[in-house]
């Protein structure tokens, strides 16, 4: 009997450690971290949060901390999170915020400020250089009147890529008209032939399909109605089924709706993810001659493929002026350490961009007007940079402002509904302007 | 190695603690008069269990019911705002009926092809019998997320007079078809992502119903032969009956399953093209919104609906386990 019991007890305290392995095991790699925060030798420490991810990217913004460092003896904590919504939205809401963080969307910014949970740039002592700084970048961050984050890295959105060694007699054309015109003449001399085009478009990008139409319909709103109703449209202060943003939708359809235009019609536009969208342009005799896309898509290219060449960059065109549309990372701070608004300052210096837009990582455009353009390591990103410093208006990406249940949401699958034909463009405006919250 | 150390540490100081707490608790019952010790003795094993199971599964549980009253930041309350909200809202309601066609279709399909596979697999010398049987499991072996991608390029388009890299377009064009966008057209495409389901799933059903078939007694078999009936007969009439309990309790574990479905959804389509599910709207509203309250509110009519089915298969499983 005691022999049974003992037995059992043993059998139990097996099971009890076998669950305690688990529960360990599950815990054990949740509390690491802590211990190599070193703190500044004789300098002071200020922490940085940022979603800025890929490798090469990472060690441009390094070489901007390194020159920081070495130039002001203080300790830069760099912290990269791939999830840097929502790690931000807790470290701020949870009383443990980074002294300086970059914000891949200003429309977050704006929240956490509206929460009081950001500093002004007045009251943390931030002095810009305003007057060598790209127009925009600082109203970019600037909500009623006070400014709670600059832009310090920049990506070009408004790029026309072009099939440059089979563009034979065509030329590349200088206004938004001329796009159109252009656009019909090589589908009329394609005509008839299976799997060409004048286009490539593909808006596939899985959870988020849609933003490339968006990143389109802004464009053309500057085009059309100029940086006003571009402001405006942006706080819903005209919507989207005015008849300025209808334009817009409506000089896209022309494009995008007509299966003679874009390869694979819109089922292709909804089908090809947006980093395969240009290959069939490097195709022997290529698949489409046009694509419109971000300064980053020639990661995308194929690797034996030049500009010049193989392919072709020119700005996006306008009827009127040169207006871009661009997107970017905007620092902002979070803390009253003295030290913060030093490295924000330094990061938007001609030092700190060139230390970081020089890399051949960086791949992005220095917010600086009196940035040499020898500095960028590809012609490409110095052609760009030609375009931004040309520009009569700038302005950040509308979707990236306005509120996520709307610009990460509705804009995108309103537009991907009207595409596959499942509504109609006035039922697709009036949606996405339902969409919009009403606080 | 730092790492490595902390990690062992972490282990002993788990494993030592755990074993440690249930031995002082033993030993301090078992100093207790006996009558007590008695008495005692099990709610200090069960003790620590059940205290596990509140804070981790009971208390969020709650939470959630509370926050399913509250607005976005969980900070104010709004009655029953978010109710209402899950009631009118339109893409709510396409979700909930793409949900009641992947419960109608999902579970069935893979019953029946995995009841197919294992009833006609006993009827194969053994050697074949294990070949068909671990073809039709293996994809349980891997992740929705990893399913997806597979089935992506199954499913893959491109334009008309290109290549097609898709495995069914590729087919479908040689016969000499215009490639179909699979996922994008409403009327094929909650099947193309529901048959991944069952494609994962139907070896689960398969093994179960494989065991439940291989226990129902020869003599029955036997005495409906010599009376003459046909393999069908039997079938129908002999083994389906015979096995109904565990075909219940894996039609409603499936269906418990797919209610919960929301990878395979946000990977193929992201809710795009009427496939949305309201597992996937529940990631919507809390991660892509932060709207904490309508969130909680999905997550409360998921686990309501989820409760009927959880009590029919519980009740199923013990009363299977008590003829055993």
């Amino acid at each position: 009997m005691r022999t049974r019991t003992e037995r059992k007890w043993w059998r139990l305290m097996a099971l009890v450690a076998a669950i305690g392995l688990l529960a360990a095991a599950c815990g054990g790699d949740g509390d690491d971290g802590d211990g190599d925060g070193q703190a500044g030798e004789g300098g002071q420490t200020v922490s940085l949060l940022h979603g800025i991810s890929g490798e090469n990217e990472q060690a441009a913004l390094q070489q901007a901390v390194d020159a920081y460092e070495e130039a002001s003896g203080n300790t830069v904590e760099v912290e990269a999170s791939p999830d840097f919504e929502t790690i931000v939205v807790t470290r701020v809401t949870g009383g443990n915020p980074p002294d300086v963080a970059l914000y891949p969307q200003p429309g977050l910014l704006r929240n956490i400020a509206n929460q009081d949970a950001a500093v002004g740039f007045d009251s943390a002592g931030v002095e810009l250089d305003t007057d060598n700084l790209v127009p925009g970048m600082v109203e970019t961050g600037t909500f009623d009147g006070t400014t709670y984050g600059v832009v310090v890295k920049l990506g070009m959105k408004s790029l026309l890529w072009y099939a440059a060694d089979d563009f034979g007699d065509y030329d590349v054309p200088d206004s938004w008209t001329g796009l159109v015109d252009l656009t019909d003449t090589i589908a009329s001399d394609l005509e008839g032939e299976q799997g060409r085009a004048p286009w490539c478009i593909g808006i596939e990008s899985g959870g988020a399909t849609g933003w490339v139409a968006t990143d389109w319909i802004e464009d053309l709103v500057l085009r059309l109605h100029g940086p006003d109703v571009y402001d405006q449209w942006v706080n819903h202060e005209i919507m989207f089924n005015s008849p300025e943003i209808t334009e817009a939708f409506e000089a896209l359809e022309t494009i995008w709706f007509n299966e003679n235009y874009v390869l694979g019609g819109t089922t292709g536009i909804l089908q090809t993810p947006f980093g395969d969208a240009a290959a069939p342009m490097f195709d022997d005799p290529p698949g489409c001659f046009l694509h419109r896309q971000a300064g980053f898509i020639t990661g995308s290219f194929p690797e034996d493929s030049e500009l010049g060449t193989e392919y072709g960059m020119a700005y996006f065109p306008s009827d009127e002026g040169q207006p871009v549309l661009f997107a970017g990372d905007l620092a902002a701070i979070h803390s009253d350490n003295p030290v913060a608004a030093d490295f924000v300052e330094f990061l938007t210096s001609t030092e700190g961009q060139e230390a970081w837009m020089s890399h051949d990582g960086a791949g992005s455009l220095a917010v600086r007007s009196d940035f040499d353009s020898g500095n960028y390591p590809t012609e490409a990103l110095a052609q760009q940079g030609e375009i931004l410093s040309n520009a009569t208006v700038a302005r950040f990406d509308a979707s990236d402002l306005m509120p996520s249940e709307v610009g990460a949401e509705a804009f995108w699958t309103e537009i991907v509904a009207w595409l596959s034909g499942q509504q109609e463009l006035e039922a697709t405006l009036s949606n996405i302007d339902e969409a919009w919250p009403s606080e | 190695m730092g790492q490595i150390l902390t990690a062992v540490a972490a282990i002993g100081i788990g494993v030592g603690g755990v074993i440690l707490l249930f031995w002082a608790l033993n030993a301090a019952v078992e100093r207790l008069p006996e009558v007590w010790e008695h008495r005692l003795k099990p709610y200090v094993f069960v003790g620590p269990a059940v205290a596990v199971v509140g804070l981790f599964l009971v208390f969020p549980a709650l939470d959630t019911l509370r926050r399913s009253f509250q607005g976005p930041n969980s900070t104010t309350w709004v009655g029953l705002d978010n109710y209402e909200y899950l009631l009118t809202n339109s893409q709510i309601h396409s979700a909930v009926w793409n949900n009641v066609m992947w419960i109608a279709i999902v579970p069935v399909a893979s019953v029946a092809i995995g009841l197919a596979v294992a009833s006609l697999a006993d009827k194969v010398e053994p050697r074949w019998e294990n070949t068909a049987k671990s073809l039709i499991f293996l994809p349980m072996a891997i992740s929705f997320v990893g399913a997806s991608v597979i089935w992506g390029f199954v499913y893959a388009w491109r334009a008309p007079g290109t290549d097609q890299i898709g495995v069914l377009n590729a087919v479908w064009t040689a016969f000499g078809g215009q490639p179909i966008a699979w996922l994008q057209n409403t009327a094929l495409n909650d099947f193309a992502l529901m048959f991944i389901m069952i494609w994962l799933q139907a070896g689960f059903a398969m093994v179960l119903l494989s065991a439940a078939i291989k226990n129902v007694p020869e003599e029955t078999l036997e005495a409906a032969r010599i009376d003459g009936a046909s393999e069908l007969q039997i079938f129908w009439r002999v083994v389906v009956p015979q096995i109904m309990s565990t075909i219940v309790v894996v039609l409603t574990t499936i269906l418990i399953l797919v209610l919960k479905v929301f990878d395979i959804v946000y990977v193929m389509t992201g809710g795009n093209f009427n496939t949305d599910v309201i597992a996937n709207r529940f990631i919507t509203e809390m991660f892509s919104f932060q709207q904490f309250g309508r969130a909680a509110v999905i997550v409360v009519f998921l686990i309501l609906v989820t409760v009927p089915f959880m009590y029919i298969n519980i009740r199923r499983f013990r009363e299977q386990e008590a003829t055993r």
